[in-house]
């Protein structure tokens, strides 16, 4: 796919994300205009990026989107639910386009007809608006069109199509008004035009008299093209099929074209042709009748009208020999030198002036008046007041002030004050290399400026400030007024600054990050090798000082590379707002699916954690989301039954807690009902009797993270789909993080997902073991210890050991491993304890001995070892040394 | 409204690398008496502007070989009388603003820009008052 286009899609999958976030957002501030411009911005954007592709599916509903939101944001619409139902619709829609270019490069035909019943329905509910000059009635606008006039094509143009269409080709009049605003839609109307199917003869006209220069808009287009086309209907319609409104066409009957034209030159004199002409007709003697009209065409010179009406008579030889008909009144018009009637078909169109409905009033041409140039001698003052601010630096300071300096009298001779003083400051700051004299005269002026002083244009004063003030602003807040729009070329001209993005942000493809953090991952294990390298310098070849020089420089590059990691990780570092933008939407259609009222609150969305663990969470948390709404939050009734209050509470929070990040959701519903889950579980054999009378409350509420346990009286459309929390627990799994589960019956649930920040770097305990070294992840280690042999004792055929007061299995690495050899106490007798988490349990693993805690870059086991699932995956070592890191969650 | 030739002709040196904002500006100045000098980058338009000084100085920003603020600073260490500038540009950013002004520009505008609306700012940096 081209990149152009991917850019594309990517980029329109966030719009789309916006624009639904807005939506929502508008839901609670319907009045938020920030939110409004926003959402027409998006909006306008994605419409306008769409145009740059063939998807006029996509287009069209946008355009209607932006329109409707255009209606909205100007207050001629209210904003309401059923509207956002609408659009979200809409935008809906568009996604499912955005998917299918993804997925296959185009779109199907068949959303042609929903893409237009979608943005029929959009504009339905646009108000039509009286000043609009009926451009939003497409219909009646490309009727009203004014179409070419045959007789103004050349002739040669009109004989070409003509033939063309003797031939059997339909042959249409088209009139194409581009919109005015096309420039900035990145259209190019004369290409369009250029390049029309079967474009046998085209013309531009003016819509309207050209206005002075002065007035000329060149940002508009002001032109109409004209255009005759020889081509089937349709390709025409498939061409134009992205602006049908700013079109007309007419079919036309190729006989219209034949309108022979030129010089009379006298009058008829040609009495004995026309009669022979006929007489060879008559005989039905085609090749004489061409034989005899070549040989007067060859005698006339071209321009006259005798020569045009020949060249007709022979080219309707040529294609339609036998329509004798049209070739007698051809002869026959020689006599009176005006063209055959050949009224059974041709008709020139009625209307040859410009549709006056269609032109926008003229803009007359006029200077700014009085009150615009005072505002724009206030910004101009107020400018200059600016650039004198500026730190009085570099060596055209002085150019600076004077330019300055000539601006402000050229300033004040445009009040119509005299600009002595301002000489008089310039000299000083000049000397003084400062802008202060200049800039202190400025401030005083400008406080000055007030009614009395500027009273040679007292009304244009008034106008820059609020009329009709008793006390007329102060001056310097008209000042200010006045900056904000006078160089306001981009407000005035409206949607081309919206279109400015704030903030600049690089997009970058995921692959080129990856590959980033690849390679510095091997550079931090590569740096590793330095510290070998320096005791072999020194043991293996005595050289103390390149080892310590070694060493040194060792740290100065472990510094570099550890910052580099760092600042790789940071890039991949994404807020969670990320996914938890699209909460809010699906919230709200699940709980209106469900009848059920509930207020969402979002926390700490500005968390961030590395980009493949937040996009780990997304799934679960939206399978969480959706299990609390469907199972844990109450209808209203059942709430206002139970003393609550109606509108339920959802509570997403998003924290950092050192290395990991938590997300909590928190729901204030119906709680889970450790005896239900019991029972389920029981019914559904995940537990035996025994341990149903055994298990404690807590636990069993954690049976639901058990594998085909779902708790659901009936399957519904939203969270009964077959999975259930396991599959939540196993993707937290994955991404190395943990699910904790705590609820109240009547008062709510709370869920805790515990993850790492990232999952790039994996800290890892190097252990020892029957002379192998092995890695174990440090989250998992709770602590080591080094335990006498007396301490161990045997219950039940079972190693323990009791630590701070806990009793805590011990296991042997080596028996896991399989490996035949007993764990070697140290010197003193102790053996040592690496106590690991697993689970919910603690479990003490018998190592011969501890090394050090590195970090690694943790890589899968490939193939077939990949199925080895006691171990967590290989890693390199800084020797070069390939380390195996377990996994205990499987091992024990 | 009507070309209105000055008694002393105003001099403009438009600065800009687009031969069709050149060919606008020009078109619109002239036609209110104002004599129009071109230059495509800011190098040939300190040339222009050592040989006979200018009036007002209409400066793109992005030019190639040399860009508008380089100019205004040349121009500005020169010891010729130092006429306003005004900067005309598509960047509508402050920051983009105050680099012209530090630069030695006295006023921003950003395109697209009317010609009323360009025409009149001319006029008042040339203190020649605005409506005709």
């Amino acid at each position: 796919m081209n990149p152009l286009l991917e850019q594309f899609i990517q980029e329109s999958r966030d719009f789309l994300q916006g624009i639904g976030a807005k939506l929502i957002g508008l839901e609670d501030a319907p009045d938020s205009a920030e939110l409004m411009t926003e959402l027409f911005r998006l909006v306008h954007t994605l419409k306008g990026n769409s145009g740059l592709f063939e998807f006029p599916e996509m287009t069209r509903v946008l355009h209607a989107g932006e329109d409707l939101m255009d209606a909205v944001r100007d207050g001629r619409v209210g904003y309401s639910p059923t509207l956002a139902d609408q659009l979200l619709d809409a935008m809906d829609f568009v996604a499912l386009l955005i998917d299918e270019i993804d997925q296959e490069g185009a779109i199907h035909a068949e959303h042609a007809a929903p893409s237009e019943e979608l943005s029929r329905a959009l504009r339905a509910l646009i108000p039509a608006r009286e000043d609009d000059g009926g451009e939003k009635t497409p219909a009646a606008f490309s009727t009203g069109l004014p179409l070419p006039e045959v007789a103004a094509i050349p002739e040669e143009r009109r004989m070409a199509a003509w033939r063309a269409a003797a031939e059997g080709m339909p042959l249409f009049l088209i009139a194409y008004r581009p919109d005015e605003e096309c420039f900035f839609k990145g259209e190019d109307p004369f290409h369009q035009a250029r390049n029309a199917p079967g474009l046998a003869w085209g013309a531009t006209a003016p819509r309207e008299a050209w206005p002075k220069l002065m007035a000329l808009d060149c940002y508009r287009c002001a032109l109409d093209f004209q255009l005759l086309a020889v081509v089937p209907r349709e390709a025409l319609d498939e061409y134009f099929r992205y602006t049908p409104e700013q079109v007309r066409v007419e079919p036309i009957d190729p006989t219209r074209l034949i309108i022979p034209a030129g010089h009379p030159n006298g009058g008829p004199v040609y009495g004995e042709f026309v009669a022979e002409a006929l007489e060879l007709l008559e005989a039905g003697d085609r090749e004489g009748l061409k034989a005899h009209a070549r040989a007067l065409l060859e005698l006339s010179s071209p321009e006259l009208w005798l020569s045009s009406d020949l060249r007709w008579l022979l080219a309707v030889l040529e294609a339609r020999p036998d329509d004798a008909p049209l070739q007698r009144r051809l002869i026959e018009a020689l006599n009176t030198l005006t063209s055959p009637d050949l009224s059974d078909v041709a008709e020139r169109p009625a209307e040859t002036e410009t549709d006056p409905a269609a032109g926008e009033e003229t803009r007359a041409p006029r200077f700014a008046l009085g009150e615009e140039d005072r505002a724009r001698v206030e910004a101009l003052l107020v400018t200059q007041a600016e650039i004198l601010d500026l730190p009085d630096k570099g060596d055209w300071l002085n150019g600076r002030l004077r330019s300055v300096a000539a601006t402000l009298s050229a300033c004040l001779a445009n009040l119509g004050e005299p600009a002595d003083e301002i000489d008089e400051m310039l000299a000083a700051a000049l000397e003084a290399a400062s802008a202060e004299p200049l800039r202190e005269w400025l401030e005083a002026y400008l406080e000055g400026m007030d009614p009395g002083a500027a009273e040679p244009e007292p009304a244009a004063s008034a106008g820059a400030g609020k009329a009709a003030t008793p006390s007329p602003p102060p001056p310097s807040q008209a000042a200010t007024d006045s900056v904000a729009t006078a160089p306001g070329g981009d407000i005035k001209f409206g949607r081309r600054a919206e279109d400015a993005m704030p903030g600049k942000v690089l997009k970058v493809d995921q692959v080129k990050v990856d590959r980033l953090m690849g390679l510095i991952g091997e550079m931090v294990v590569a740096k590793n090798s330095l510290p070998y390298l320096a005791n072999r310098a020194e043991d293996q070849y005595g050289v103390r000082e390149l080892a310590r020089e070694i060493k040194g420089q060792y740290g100065v590059i472990n510094r570099i590379a550890e910052e580099m990691q760092d600042a790789i990780m940071q890039v991949r570092m994404m807020p969670v707002s990320f996914i938890f933008q699209r909460f809010p939407r699906l919230v709200r259609d699940i709980s209106r699916k469900l009848g059920k009222e509930v207020n969402l609150v979002l926390e700490g969305e500005e968390t961030e954690a590395d980009k493949n663990i937040v996009e780990a969470l997304a799934d679960p948390l939206i399978h969480i989301i959706r299990n609390s709404l469907d199972h844990g939050l109450e209808t209203p009734e059942v709430r206002t039954a139970a003393g609550k209050p109606r509108t339920g509470c959802l509570l997403i929070r998003a924290l950092q807690e050192s290395d990991r990040a938590l997300i909590e959701i928190i729901d204030d519903g119906r709680g889970i009902d450790p005896e239900v889950i019991k029972r389920k579980a029981y019914e559904k054999g995940l537990i035996d009797e025994a341990r149903l009378e055994q298990i404690g409350d807590r636990e069993a509420i954690q049976l639901i993270f058990a594998a085909g346990f779902s708790t659901a009286e009936t399957v519904t459309d939203l969270s009964g789909r077959g999975v259930g929390m396991d599959v939540v627990r196993n993707a937290i799994d994955q991404a190395g993080g943990t699910v904790e589960l705590s609820s109240e019956l009547g008062k709510g649930t709370t869920l805790r997902l515990s993850l790492p920040l990232s999952m790039a770097v994996t800290n890892v305990m190097v252990i020892e073991s029957d002379r192998q070294i092995f890695g174990l992840p440090m989250d998992l280690v709770l602590e080591t210890v080094r335990l006498p042999a007396d301490c161990i004792r045997t219950i039940k055929r079972k190693m323990t050991a009791v630590l701070r007061g806990r009793i805590v299995p011990l296991v042997p690495l080596n028996g896991l491993l399989s490996i035949d050899a007993a764990p070697i106490p140290n010197a003193d007798g102790e053996l040592a304890v690496m106590v690991v988490r697993v689970g919910a349990e603690r479990v003490g693993l018998l190592v011969d001995d501890f090394r050090e805690v590195v970090d690694v870059i943790l890589k899968p086991l490939p193939g077939e070892l990949g199925k080895l699932a006691c171990y967590a995956g290989s890693a390199l070592l800084g020797d070069g040394s390939v380390l195996m890191v377990l996994n205990p969650k499987e091992l024990i | 409204m009507n070309p209105r030739p000055e008694p002393n002709r105003k001099r403009v040196l438009v600065v800009d690398d687009a031969a069709t904002v050149r060919m606008y500006h020009r078109q619109i100045l002239e036609g209110a008496g104002f004599a129009v000098d071109e230059a495509i980058n800011g190098i040939e338009g300190l040339e222009k502007a050592l040989t006979a000084p200018y009036d007002l100085y209409l400066v793109d920003i992005n030019m190639p070989k040399q860009d508008g603020y380089d100019f205004l600073r040349d121009l500005r260490r020169r010891e010729i009388p130092q006429a306003p500038a005004m900067m005309i540009s598509t960047e509508a950013e402050p920051h983009d603003r105050r680099l012209a002004y530090e630069a030695g520009a006295n006023f921003y505008l950003t395109k697209p820009i009317k010609p009323e609306e360009l025409l009149s700012h001319c006029r008042l940096l040339l203190g020649l008052g605005g409506a005709a």
